[in-house]
């Protein structure tokens, strides 16, 4: 059993194609891990804790048995048939509880959305099912994906860390960071506005890829900030990822942001290597930068562990034959802060005006004397302390009296964000990079409570090395390079051009050939110890 | 730095514009947050942008060539309206129970 779940879903699918497993019994074996180690769901109900919710990983807010070994049996008939089925076929899978699925509980993690069954499916959910991939359940997240630790979620116990039961699973897409790190599933659907896939992969050990915005489709799932939000897979491996996003990518007639690009066989290039690719490094990447009392900008080193692991990467990409270019400015990502913090809030404001009490979701239970009165309280007891700060603080923001000093100035510091990447990617231009190497974030996963009561810039700033890449819409990818002295994985993030998928999936892919006996690697996550 | 702050007032109005109903304690705590993060927002001011920069929606630029064509101007049904309407908390005949709506006379 417990080898199963271990595999990656590359080798799951291929022991259910060659019929020397059932999709019936890996989805068996995977129900049973996650009976073992993911403890009771989030709930509305008042949470009270327990001694044995510290024990347990609590990644589910669903599962979906039903569902998923109907479709499960569906899969073992057709290859008993002998006929086609696509290229995930029977590998089950979870999904951040914000991808709409049709006639099952989607939640955002809010009571605003309770007892909520879309009528419809997210383009990314019918194209995994085209896949033949296995539904089982959706995973808590920071309600409506707002913050980065999964704490703000209404449904509790929230996701722990499998490596660290006292310790963030990162966020927002924090249960999907904690399923797959707990082999709860091989792969689980992520989204990403500031890094949401990127750092919980980090502070899990896991892989988690950001595609270019546009290239995957958003429709229907519930948006946080539309200008940046980003479906993709965390896994355990690349190659996953690069499984995954073969099948999820590519043009939408729903989204008119997803583009007319092709898609690439991204599984197939990892085998091209990385002879001749032009990795960058930035001293911008290397440090916090942030706005000190007396309205200076200040900076402060990354935890020394993890700026180690950046340059013993860059030792290890020249050995395989790539070319680190190093001094790579990017000196605007500093800006990212300020400028991600007033754009993602109007942004979220604007997608927030649609929770009303009336047509779905939560609806006050006390007596209304009209319309309006029933949005008030509706909205007042649906919304957590952190969708109704947001809402309030994009609604102050987005005043048209505001609009040049912030709004707009937000925009055109964006617009200087994206210059940076245009200026290091240029084949022309100086730097001519294809990657850049980066740490996924300045520390390892904190502890609960730290990223309100703490007062480290390390904390505060989490999301200083994502956001940028939200901003210019290019793609990332977070991997696992080994555990900090205090047993905590430590990720590192890799970014490219927009569409270059390929190349960021073959440096991430190079890397975990290249490391595959580590020591590092041959320890497990405290839940599976 | 400008020292900007948001009142009570001001507060109160957002609330009723945002169709919010706070408790007095969110109330007091998310004005406080609120004031708290304009340092954030102020720190805006202090980005040195040239005046020529273009502002952009996106991060990414769309090329005609890559772009999603516009769709024909053609009304498709939502081939699962029952589905939409059995989500709301009061239905009645296919459509959707409100409360009375208050209308306002204008001068």
């Amino acid at each position: 059993m417990t080898e199963l779940i271990e595999l990656s879903a590359v080798e799951q699918a291929a022991l259910i194609r060659e019929k020397k497993i059932s999709s019936v019994e890996l989805l068996e074996a995977t129900l049973a891990q996650v009976e073992k180690v993911d403890g009771r769901s989030g709930s509305l109900e008042p949470y009270v804790e327990q001694p044995e919710d510290l024990e347990k990983v609590h990644a589910f807010l669903l599962i979906v048995r039903d569902h998923a070994m109907a479709k499960a049996k569906e899969v073992d008939r057709k290859i008993a048939a002998g006929e086609p089925v696509g290229a995930l076929a029977g590998v089950p899978y979870s999904a951040k509880d914000v991808y709409c699925t049709k006639g099952i509980r989607t939640t955002a993690a809010s009571r605003i959305l309770e007892g909520w069954k879309p009528p419809y499916s997210s383009t990314v959910i019918e194209k995994m099912d085209q896949a033949d991939a296995v539904l089982f359940g959706k995973v808590n997240l920071d309600e409506f994906t707002f913050g980065g630790t999964t704490e703000t979620t209404a449904f509790k116990p929230t996701v722990r860390n499998p490596w660290a039961l006292d310790r963030v699973p990162g966020g927002s897409s924090g249960g999907s960071a904690a399923a797959v790190s707990a082999c709860e599933g091989a792969i689980s659907l992520g989204t990403d506005t500031g890094g949401s896939i990127r750092e919980p992969a980090a502070f899990t050990g896991i892989v988690g890829l950001k595609p270019t915005y546009g290239r995957v489709s958003r429709y229907g799932v519930i948006p946080f900030a539309s200008s940046m939000d980003t479906m993709g897979p965390l896994t355990r491996t690349v190659s996953d990822s690069a499984f995954v996003l073969k099948e999820i990518a590519g043009f939408d007639p729903r989204d008119n942001t997803t583009v007319r690009v092709p898609v690439d066989d991204y599984l197939a290039d990892l085998q091209k290597g990385i002879k001749g690719l032009r990795i960058g490094i930035s001293p911008d990447y290397l440090k916090i930068t942030y706005l000190d009392d007396q309205g200076n900008y200040a900076s402060a080193p990354v935890d020394p562990e993890i700026e180690a692991s950046v340059w013993k990467a860059a030792d290890l990409f020249r050995d395989l034959g790539a070319e680190i270019i190093e001094d790579v400015p990017m000196s605007n990502t500093k800006y990212s802060v300020p400028a991600y913090f007033v754009i993602s809030r109007i942004e979220a404001y604007s997608n927030l005006q649609r929770f009303d009490g009336l047509k779905y979701g939560h609806t006050t239970q006390q007596s209304v004397k009209d319309m309006y009165d029933l949005y008030y309280k509706s909205r007042g007891e649906g919304f957590g302390y952190q969708a109704k700060l947001r809402l309030l603080t994009g609604m102050f923001a987005s005043q048209e009296k505001f609009y040049e000093k912030y709004y707009r100035r937000a925009q055109r510091a964006r617009a200087l964000m994206r210059r940076d990447f245009d200026e290091a990617f240029n084949p022309q231009g100086k730097y001519r990079i294809d990657a850049i190497l980066t740490p996924s974030t300045p520390s390892p996963a904190f502890r609960f409570g730290d990223a309100v009561a703490s007062d480290s810039l390390l904390i505060q700033f989490a999301d200083q090395f994502t956001t940028p890449m939200n901003f210019a819409g290019t793609p990332g990818i977070s991997f696992p390079c080994g555990l900090s002295s205090s047993g905590l994985p430590i990720g590192l993030q890799i970014t490219g051009y927009d569409y270059c998928e390929s190349k960021i999936l073959r440096a991430a892919f190079a890397y975990e050939q290249a490391t595959l006996d580590a020591d590092w690697r041959k320890i497990k996550p405290v839940v599976l110890r | 730095m400008e020292s900007e702050t948001i009142s009570v007032e001001m507060f109160n109005e957002f609330v009723q514009v945002a169709e919010l109903e706070l408790t007095p304690e969110e109330s007091k705590s998310i004005r406080e947050k609120m004031n708290e993060q304009l340092r954030v927002i102020h720190e805006l001011e202090s980005i040195p942008l040239d005046e020529q920069l273009t502002p952009v929606i996106h991060g990414n630029p769309y090329p005609r060539d890559i772009q999603a064509p516009l769709r024909e101007d053609i009304w498709k049904p939502f081939e699962n309206t029952q589905g939409i309407i059995d989500q709301a908390p009061r239905s009645q005949d296919g459509y959707i129970v409100s409360p009375d709506v208050p209308h306002q006379k204008l001068g």
